[in-house]
Parts: structure tokens; C-alpha cells; sequence
């Protein structure tokens, strides 16, 4: 019995599989990468100025960020648990499992930027402006929460990309286009979205918790 | 059925457990977070992170079960990340800073 | 003139040229030979442009005081030469265009593995580019190309813009990158192995790599100076924290590995043409090869070089000056392999192999100058100077530039089906040859002497290198149009070239010119190998 016919220039199905997954994967190395650069500016931020990161890490708002980072790992959990149910043909859980997930995902972000609300309020933005910095005129100061800024800010937006794939992919399963024979559809949506847990894994014990 | 499931496809309850361990993990950290752990707060919460991801890669992205050449490829993506925060780090942390000369008195 | 060898299948049945006509089939092709030429086409509009600004920036070094330009409008000229040469030209040159064109056929495919995103790329990289030149509107901007901050962050000019459509165009090499990767591990003919492979297909494996791994940082590092200059979020200003010095790591993380991203594919060709016009086999496959994928894995380690003087720690310099030395050992060790290939081969004089030649010796100087500056204590005298600029020139247009011209004379027959005049290339290449000897030679001697570089004045004794090496841009620039000239006229009125003018037993040269629409005619018979001269060309006739 078969699924949907490969693509015509793949062997295989397959080699088309092989392929889509290897493709995928490449693409998380460029994306990891893509973030690095942020990592690495900590790092030197951090060791030219270690009590004003630490200082800024105190001033995080510590609860919301935790409370995001376990709503990311439940949501890798439903992911994973979508591709499985697919695996065994059962569309329709794998469906509620993939809205549960583009939830939650839509829960961090909102939690995100009522976070940033708060530190806009506090008068901590961006660059060092904000009434916050007159009074906390550390420069270290400023670099940890722009940084902050930026890496949770292109983090939001990856997160945002994660949430129309996934929705979208959430239609496709629903109407039949995705099924347990070419499951990397969905396997590879599940990996841009468990690299997006990833990142955030490395992000908040660095901005949040030390 | 479809053909091409892998043997070795994880059951449902192993990625519930895996979910639950990752939450405990933070859980951990979270409350670790509160101690005052001095100049190890920092290396612990990483570890930590290291932990978390190491049980993402492998359970959740199936990493293990991978071709080779996608696991080099991610392999060679961390290697170079590592590059990069490394020197970078080298130089900050190397560098003389000569001491200011005295001020002069006009 | 050898008789010319037939492939089977003669081009009556039609091409990938004639299969559809109509412009929509072009512009929205999957077929990657058809994308191929797209880039062909779009990056020779970027060469012509760059090629425009630096002669505009030659002129004005004619005298010493201002000659044409103001020196807001030479800073500008300068920046955008960088910006369009490197990213718009360089970088997608030899892979996006002969690499999409020949990967799939070398490896005995009829496509790459991912058509539509291949096609994807192809419209991101014009849209990164219009943004690009769009920002000239703006008024372009003046940082250089290489955007340091602080100054970037500060510019009063179109940063922004500029930079969004390099980070667009960024995403084009990277896509590129990942499809070249994905269609080497798995869509490989049947008795096609790794060890079996063409070398340019090496070449462009490697390349890939670098595209995938070291472009997304350039991403981020251009994400930063725009963020700094629209919104002043200062991460690189030392009043809030910042370290200028950070933004130079990020930056040359990708621009070194970037410089290798131009010259592999580059080397590949030369492999190519080494062994089609000695009649010979590699002297050492594997020597290639293993020195293709080290200078890929190496070639990120030395990125340092560019920061001597930058203010970074010695420690991380003296790591960085030792690790740039070893990069050149790969280069080295193909050089080699390429002339003794060539010793004791049945050379066969032609315009590609006079492209080569000049490789050698162009790319060897320049490698070498490169080492020279790799060396600290050298580079505090040389750097910002026009000895850099000559030493980069070298290899860039004298190593990546020939080669493409070789490229383009060596696969221009296999493309279009037809064949050009040879006495005009060879007088193409004495012109172009000549002529960059005469504009990069001079530049060796200002550096040397003082002469630093982005400068746009400069004292009185300086002016006859100047003009020199301005006098030898327009042979330099007659060459290149006489080249266009002479292979517009062979595309309208060229005689057939046929399945391999060349005699080749590379891959690509087993199919019908220009190749039919699925490269193959069912399954490819690629048991003979690509370099096995001592097979008569009849017998591997025989096995297609």
C-alpha cells in the first residue's frame, strides 16, 4: 500500500526521506550558527564585566522566564509525541498534539512580551536608554540587557516562524497531505521547533538564573 | 501501515518521561538558582543546560539514529560554534592592559 | 586540432536550451542547468558593475589631488566595489552558476535534490542584490566593505539598507550550500562514489560546507550594525559596553572562510582542466581531494589574520598567525599536484589551459604574498596598505577571476552547443593577463611604500605606480570585453561544438551539447572513471 509517490527527480521515497531529513539538519547547523555569534558576545561581555551581568541576571524577571522556558520544554514534548502519533496513522490525535504545541507557543510569546512591557516600564530598553541607565550607569549594564534584547528578541522571532509551521503543518496533516509515509514533513517542522527549545535551554540560565 | 516506519521508534510513554525529566531538570536549576552558589552558579546552570539538550538531541531529534554525514554536519556546526566563542573569549581574557600612566600635574 | 569526439545522443533531439521556450519557463525553471545560467548571467551583470566602479576609482588615482570624485563619493566607489565583487559576484560566481549548472551531471544525475528551493535561491539572491543596488539610491554607503564598527553603527549613510540586502543574499549562498550537500550524499549514479567523483564536484562539496557553517555568523554580525545604526542599541560602542574589536571576530569569522568559499570552486576548475589538457589523470586524486576538504576545515581557524593590528590579545595573534600558515600547506600541496600533472602530459594548447597557466602563476604569487602577510610582524608595516589589496587582488582576481574565465572557455562549448574563436581567446587572455600583471603589480610597490589603502589623496610620489596600475585596469577592462565580444558572437554564429571538443573523460562531457533536458538518457553508464585517459574514448563510448 502505498503513500503519496516521491517526488520524481528522488529513486526513492526513501532516498527522498534520507534527503529531506540531511537537508533539514544542515539548515539547524546554519541556525545554530546564527546564534553563536550572540553566544559568543556574552561570553566576552560577561568576562570583561562580571558583576554588572550578574547584576543584570539579578534584575531579570526570573519567574516569567522560567515559567517560559518550562512551557517550551512541555511543548517540545507535544511536538515529539505529534510525530509519533502520526507514525501510527493516528491523524487526529496528532493534530490536537500539534495545536497544543502552537498554544504554548503562543503562550511564551505573550509572556515574552509582557515581560519586555515590564522592562520598558522599569525603564530598561534597549541600548542603553531608558531612564533605568541614568541611574545604573554601569556600561556593562547596557550591553547585558541589549543583549538580552537581541538574543530573546531574534529568539521570539524564530519562535513566531515555529508557530506558522507548525500551524500550517497542522492543516496539512488534518487534510490527508501529511501522513505516516512522508512523516518528514512533519519531522522536520518538529526539529526547527526542538531547536528553538534548544536554544532557549542555553538562553535563560544565561539571562535569567546565574 | 506505513513501510518505512523505523523499527525503533520511541513509544509514547518514553517521550512523556522525557518531557517530565526535562521539567524536573529545570526545576532543578530553577531552585538551584536561589542558591548562593558564588562563582559556580554560573557552570552549574550550564551543566544543567547541557544536560537538557543532550536529552533533546537524543530523544526528541532522534540524533542517534541519524546518517553520518548529519550528524557531522551537526557536529561541525557545534565544533565551529565552539571556534568562535572560544577565541573570541581568548582574546578578551588575554589581553595586557597596560596600567594608565600617572596623571601629570599642570 | 584533435578530431573532435562525439557523445552519443547528438543534440537533434533537442536540449535543455530548446525544451520549452517561452521566458516564464525560464524565470520560474527548476531545471537546474536552466537556473545555472540565470546565475551565469546575473552575476556577470554584477562583475560588469564592480568592474565599472573600481576602473571609476582608478581614474581618480590618475592624479594625486581629487581628479573626478568628491571624497565622500571615492569612499562610496570603494564600498560598493567591495560589496558588489564580494557577495553579488565572488561568492555565487563559480558555484551558483557552473556548480548548479554541472554538479547534477558530474555526479550522474538529472537534478539536484531540492528543485524548487535550488530555484528559491536563485530569486533570493536577485532580491538580495536589488536591495542592494537599491541602496545606491539612497546614496550607498561608505564604510568599506568590510563595515567595521564603530563607524558603521555612525555612518550618515544608506548602512541599512545595504546590509538587508546582503543578509538576503546571504540566505541565497546558504540554501545554495545546503541543496550542493543534500544532492552529493544522495543523488549519486550507481557506481559513483565518493572516491570516484569529479574533482570539481569536490570543490563545490567543500564550498558548500563553508557556506552552511560560516555565512549565518556574517547573518547575525550584519543583524547587530543594523540594529546599532537604526536604533543605536550601541553593542559594539565601548560607552555602553561594547568592544569594537568583537565586531571584527564576528565579521571575519565568515570572511575569511568566505575567501575559501571563492577560491575552491576555483581550484576545482583548474583540476578540471589540468587533466582534460594534459590527456592525464590527477598526479594525486587524493592529495586534492583531502587538501579541498582541509583548506575548508582550516580555513575557519585562521580568521585572526585580519585583526593584527586591531587591538586583539597576542596571544590569540600569535594562535592566529600559526594556524594561517597551515592553510597554505593545502594550497601548496595542490599546486603540486597540478603541475605534475601537467609534466609529461599530452598537452593540448587551448584558451582554458592558457587561463590555467596564468592561475598558477597569479594565484601562487598571491598565495604567497598572503603568507607574507600572515606574518605579525610583516603586517604591522603592510597592513592597510596597497600591498594587501595587491595580495587579495592576486588571488581574487588573478586566482578566482581566471579561473572563471577558464571556466567559462572550458564549459562554454558544453552550455550553448557551440564553439568560439581560439586566436581571439588567447588574445583575450594575453589582454586580461597582461593587463592585471600591469594594474596589481604597481599596487605591490605602493603598499610597500607607504601607500595606504581607501585613501583618496595621496602625496605626489606615489603618483606614477598609481597611473601605471591604472593604465593597465583598461587592458585589463579591453580584455574582459573583448571576451564578451568574441563569446556573444561564437553564442549567434558559433560553429557546433559537439558532445566533447576536448577529449575529456570527465562526466559532463558524456552527455550531448548542451545536455538534454534530463542530463541522461536513462540510467548512466559512469563504470569508466572521469580521469581515465588510458581508456580510448571509443570504448567509453561504448559503455553510454
Amino acid at each position: 500500500m502505498s503513500g503519496q509517490a516521491h517526488a520524481s527527480h528522488f529513486e526513492s521515497g526513501a532516498r527522498q526521506a534520507d534527503a529531506t531529513l540531511l537537508g533539514m539538519w544542515l539548515f539547524l547547523a546554519s541556525e545554530l550558527l546564527l546564534f553563536g555569534g550572540l553566544f559568543a558576545l556574552y561570553a566576552a561581555g560577561r568576562f570583561e564585566n562580571p558583576s554588572a551581568f550578574r547584576q543584570g541576571v539579578a534584575l531579570a524577571a526570573k519567574t516569567v522566564g522560567s515559567l517560559n522556558t518550562g512551557i517550551l520544554l512541555v511543548s517540545s514534548s507535544t511536538v515529539a509525541v505529534s510525530v509519533e502519533f502520526l507514525r501510527r496513522d493516528q491523524r487526529h490525535a496528532s493534530v490536537i498534539c500539534l495545536l497544543t504545541t502552537v498554544l504554548l507557543g503562543a503562550a511564551f510569546l505573550a509572556l515574552k512580551f509582557s515581560e519586555y512591557a515590564e522592562h520598558f516600564k522599569a525603564g530598561i530598553r534597549p541600548g542603553g536608554a531608558g531612564p533605568f541607565f541614568a541611574t545604573h550607569a554601569t556600561p556593562g549594564l547596557a550591553l547585558f540587557w541589549t543583549l538580552y534584547f537581541f538574543s530573546t528578541g531574534l529568539h521570539a522571532v524564530h519562535v513566531s516562524i515555529g508557530l506558522l509551521l507548525l500551524g500550517s503543518t497542522a492543516w496539512r496533516v488534518s487534510q490527508g497531505a501529511i501522513t505516516s509515509a512522508r512523516l518528514y514533513s512533519l519531522q522536520n517542522v518538529a526539529l526547527y521547533w526542538h531547536l528553538i527549545d534548544l536554544i532557549w535551554v542555553f538562553l535563560w540560565p544565561l539571562y535569567y538564573l546565574a | 501501515m506505513n513501510p518505512e516506519r523505523p523499527p525503533n521508534a520511541p513509544p509514547l510513554s518514553t517521550l512523556v518521561l522525557t518531557g517530565v525529566l526535562l521539567l524536573a531538570l529545570a526545576g532543578a536549576s530553577y531552585g538551584l538558582s536561589f542558591l548562593t552558589l558564588g562563582a559556580y552558579a554560573l557552570p552549574v546552570a550550564l551543566a544543567i543546560a547541557v544536560c537538557k539538550a543532550l536529552i533533546l538531541l537524543f530523544v526528541f531529534m532522534e540524533f542517534g539514529k541519524l546518517s553520518t554525514s548529519a550528524k557531522l554536519a551537526a557536529g561541525a556546526a557545534l565544533l565551529m560554534l565552539l571556534l568562535l566563542v572560544g577565541l573570541m573569549l581568548a582574546d578578551v581574557a588575554t589581553r595586557v592592559r597596560p596600567p594608565l600612566p600617572p596623571p601629570t600635574v599642570s | 586540432m584533435t578530431t573532435v569526439a562525439q557523445s552519443p545522443a547528438a543534440s537533434a533531439s533537442g536540449s535543455y536550451v530548446t525544451s520549452q521556450k517561452t521566458i516564464r519557463s525560464w524565470l520560474l525553471a527548476t531545471d537546474h542547468k536552466r537556473i545555472g545560467v540565470m546565475y551565469f548571467v546575473a552575476t556577470s551583470l554584477a562583475l560588469a558593475l564592480g568592474g565599472l566602479f573600481a576602473l571609476l576609482l582608478r581614474i581618480e588615482h590618475l592624479t594625486p589631488g581629487p581628479t573626478i570624485v568628491t571624497a565622500l563619493t571615492y569612499n562610496r566607489l570603494f564600498t560598493l566595489h567591495g560589496v558588489t565583487m564580494v557577495w553579488l559576484f565572488m561568492i555565487p560566481s563559480i558555484p551558483a552558476a557552473f556548480g548548479n549548472f554541472l554538479l547534477p551531471i558530474q555526479i550522474g544525475a538529472n537534478e539536484v535534490a531540492f528543485p524548487r528551493l535550488n530555484l528559491l535561491s536563485f530569486w533570493i539572491y536577485v532580491v538580495g542584490a536589488a536591495v542592494v543596488l537599491g541602496a545606491m539610491w539612497l546614496g550607498a554607503l561608505d564604510t568599506g566593505w568590510t563595515f567595521y564598527a564603530p563607524y558603521s553603527a555612525q555612518s550618515p549613510s544608506a548602512v541599512v539598507p545595504t546590509l538587508i540586502g546582503i543578509f538576503i543574499v546571504g540566505w541565497s549562498t546558504i540554501l545554495t550550500g545546503i541543496n550542493f550537500i543534500v544532492t552529493t550524499h544522495t543523488m549519486r549514479a550507481r557506481g559513483v562514489d565518493w572516491m570516484r567523483l569529479p574533482l570539481f564536484t569536490w570543490a563545490l562539496y567543500g564550498t558548500s560546507i563553508i557556506q552552511v557553517l560560516a555565512t549565518p555568523v556574517l547573518g547575525l554580525s550584519l543583524l547587530v550594525v543594523m540594529c546599532d545604526h537604526a536604533f543605536s542599541w550601541g553593542l559594539f560602542d565601548p560607552t555602553r559596553g561594547g568592544d569594537p574589536v568583537l565586531y571584527q571576530h564576528l565579521f571575519w569569522f565568515y570572511s575569511h572562510p568566505a575567501v575559501y568559499i571563492m577560491i575552491l570552486p576555483a581550484m576545482g576548475v583548474v583540476s578540471e582542466i589540468v587533466s582534460t589538457f594534459a590527456h592525464k589523470n590527477p598526479f594525486s586524486y587524493e592529495a586534492i581531494v583531502y587538501s579541498t576538504l582541509g583548506i575548508a576545515f582550516v580555513g575557519f581557524l585562521t580568521w585572526g589574520h585580519h585583526m593584527f593590528v586591531a587591538g586583539m590579545s597576542s596571544f590569540d595573534a600569535g594562535a592566529f598567525g600559526v594556524l594561517s600558515m597551515l592553510v597554505a600547506i593545502f594550497s601548496a600541496i595542490k599546486v603540486y599536484s597540478w603541475v605534475a600533472t601537467l609534466f609529461r602530459g599530452s598537452i593540448v594548447m587551448a584558451t582554458p589551459l592558457l587561463y590555467v597557466f596564468g592561475f598558477l602563476l597569479l594565484f601562487m604569487f598571491g598565495g604567497m604574498t598572503g603568507v607574507a602577510v600572515a606574518t605579525m610582524s610583516l603586517d604591522v608595516h603592510w597592513h592597510d596598505t596597497y600591498f594587501v589589496v595587491a595580495h587579495f587582488h592576486f588571488v581574487m582576481v588573478g586566482g578566482t577571476l581566471t579561473a572563471w574565465l577558464a571556466a567559462l572557455h572550458y564549459w562554454f562549448p558544453k552550455v550553448t552547443g557551440k564553439m568560439y574563436s581560439e586566436r581571439l581567446g588567447t588574445l583575450g587572455f594575453a589582454l586580461v593577463f597582461g593587463g592585471f600583471f600591469a594594474t596589481f603589480v604597481p599596487q605591490f610597490l605602493l603598499g610597500n611604500g607607504g601607500m595606504p589603502r581607501r585613501y583618496y589623496n595621496y602625496p605626489a610620489r606615489f603618483q606614477t605606480l598609481h597611473v601605471a596600475s591604472t593604465l593597465g585596469s583598461w587592458v585589463l577592462a579591453a580584455g574582459m570585453l573583448l571576451t564578451l565580444g568574441y563569446l556573444s558572437l561564437a553564442l549567434v554564429r558559433g560553429r557546433g561544438a559537439g558532445g566533447n571538443p576536448w577529449n575529456s573523460r570527465c562526466f559532463e562531457w558524456r552527455t550531448q551539447s548542451p545536455p538534454s533536458e534530463k542530463n541522461f538518457d536513462g540510467e548512466p553508464q559512469l563504470s569508466l572513471g572521469a580521469y581515465d585517459y588510458t581508456t580510448p574514448w571509443r570504448t567509453v563510448q561504448r559503455t553510454q
